[in-house]
């Protein structure tokens, strides 16, 4: 077993652009493996703490939909989702809950927009953590 | 050499291929000297070929179809605007020789263009010591064309007779990339959610103005020189007829800067739009200008969110795919949030000009 696999994903990204990438013949096979490169890069940063993340907004996204009053009309349907737990800790499962999530998000900012300068506020403060949260360290080219 | 004969090997029989097609075209005897493929370009495979046209060589560039084809209209359309556009002159753009729109010898649509061989379109090389004395001048180049292209009439370019005229460009360029978003988001995206919603309220009214908009103006379409001229300007597969301000905000998105006071990695912002009005004759209403530059931003993140499908259930598996569908995905949703939230801070993205 290889205890991180982050690290040896990044190590690998490395080897590509440091000593298979110099020895490709073409700019489009060049290309192609820098851009892997990148995305193993991406991967690695992803895989460390997909499932962190995820579940980091899913418990906001619960802080934000106990704030939602009753005047919403989808108050129902969030307070039924505050009680759900992902089916388990696999990635596919928390990606199921979290984008359920966020489809109550949208819709719930759609309606604080108009009715709830509080609500509104707190889920801009939302998303600013949540793009925050998933953002990339990749090199600016 | 082995990826110099691996790569002869596989690419060898479609450029034979692509030699006969044209021999039969010019009616004269073609053979192949060399084909390369060209980096880039999710849309279409672009390969490099040198001809043999009757002992001369000929240079040209060939863009087919990928395996997962875009509809008949879209490839005949953008052929059709490189000539409409090469006709007039307006904006420099490679000659267009042959569209083949059966899949035919080489499998797969294609066209086929003149090699604009001065020139090249690396964004990064544009930071190179050499080019720094040539920036501004490059800069003016790409927004005085711009601003020509957006000052003639579509009748004088003649595109009014193969595109559709929309009565209402923004209601129409919004409502078609909020369709792309709806039939291609994987996962859903809060910001992508907001910019439709502030979009469709700050509607902004009818153009008065309607122009060729070319749809992908930005740093990495166009090719330059060491002089800082422009000589081509490429991958037109999105024009369409529409408000010119939609090219000028699109060339603006930070997502194609290395800094957030330049315009496409060339000069400051103010200065680029000051270009382009002296050249248009066109006074920028700003509020106008303000919503193209949220569209831009949104367009570009349909374009990502439909990248990331077409890599996810797509055939290609290209990794330029990945990339726009992901780390470029994540940059654009950024700059939405920036731009559109009352707590946006600015620090690494330009505000609304």
């Amino acid at each position: 077993m290889i205890p991180n696999p982050a690290q040896n994903l990044a190590d690998l990204a490395a080897r590509l652009a440091s000593r298979i990438l110099p020895e490709l013949a073409t700019p489009h096979s060049q290309a192609d493996v820098a851009l892997i490169s990148e995305l193993l890069i991406t991967l690695s940063q992803e895989f460390e703490s997909a499932i962190e993340k995820r579940m980091q907004d899913i418990n906001d996204m619960k802080a934000l939909f106990a704030g939602a009053t009753d005047n919403w009309p989808g108050a129902g349907a969030v307070a039924a989702y505050r009680e759900k737990v992902p089916k388990s800790l696999l990635l596919e499962d928390v990606n199921q809950l979290h984008a359920e999530g966020l489809g109550y998000l949208i819709k719930l900012h759609a309606w604080a927009e108009e009715a709830d300068e509080d609500l509104h506020r707190d889920i801009w403060h939302f998303l600013h953590t949540y793009y925050e949260r998933h953002q990339f360290a990749l090199p600016t080219r | 050499m082995t990826n110099d004969v691996n790569t002869a090997d596989r690419l060898q029989p479609l450029g034979e291929l692509l030699a006969a097609y044209m021999s039969r075209h010019w009616q004269q005897p073609c053979t192949l000297q060399q084909i390369l493929q060209i980096p880039g370009g999710a849309s279409r495979e672009t390969y490099l070929v040198h001809l043999v046209k009757a002992g001369d060589p000929v240079g040209v560039v060939m863009r087919r179809d990928p395996p997962s084809s875009l509809i008949d209209t879209e490839r005949t359309l953008e052929y059709q605007t490189y000539q409409a556009v090469h006709r007039h002159g307006v904006v420099p753009v490679p000659e267009p020789i042959v569209l083949e729109t059966q899949p035919g010898d080489l499998q797969r649509p294609f066209s086929v263009m003149s090699l604009v061989s001065d020139g090249q379109a690396s964004p990064t090389a544009m930071d190179e010591p050499a080019m720094q004395g040539v920036l501004e001048k490059l800069g003016h180049n790409k927004w005085r064309l711009l601003g020509q292209l957006g000052k003639t009439p579509i009748s004088t370019l003649g595109v009014d007779a193969f595109m559709p005229i929309p009565d209402h460009p923004a209601a129409h360029e919004l409502a078609y990339w909020q369709g792309v978003i709806e039939q291609d988001l994987l996962h859903p995206n809060p910001i992508a959610a907001t910019a439709y919603r502030w979009l469709e309220k700050n509607l902004p009214p009818p153009s008065p103005h309607l122009a060729l908009v070319h749809g992908d103006y930005r740093t990495g379409n166009y090719l330059y020189n060491p002089q800082g001229e422009i000589t081509a300007v490429l991958d037109w597969e999105m024009a369409h007829i529409g408000d010119p301000l939609e090219d000028l905000a699109w060339s603006l998105d930070p997502l194609w800067s290395n800094s957030p006071e330049l315009a496409g990695r060339l000069l400051p912002r103010a200065r680029a739009l000051e270009i382009w009005q002296e050249a248009s004759g066109i006074t920028i209403d700003r509020t106008a200008f303000r919503w193209w530059q949220v569209f831009a931003s949104f367009k570009a993140l349909a374009i990502w969110i439909s990248s990331a499908e077409d890599f996810v259930n797509g055939d290609t598996k290209e990794p330029i795919l990945a990339m726009a569908g992901w780390p470029m995905m994540d940059r654009q949703s950024r700059i939405l949030l920036e731009r559109l939230s009352p707590h946006g801070t600015h620090t690494h993205i330009p505000p609304l000009i």
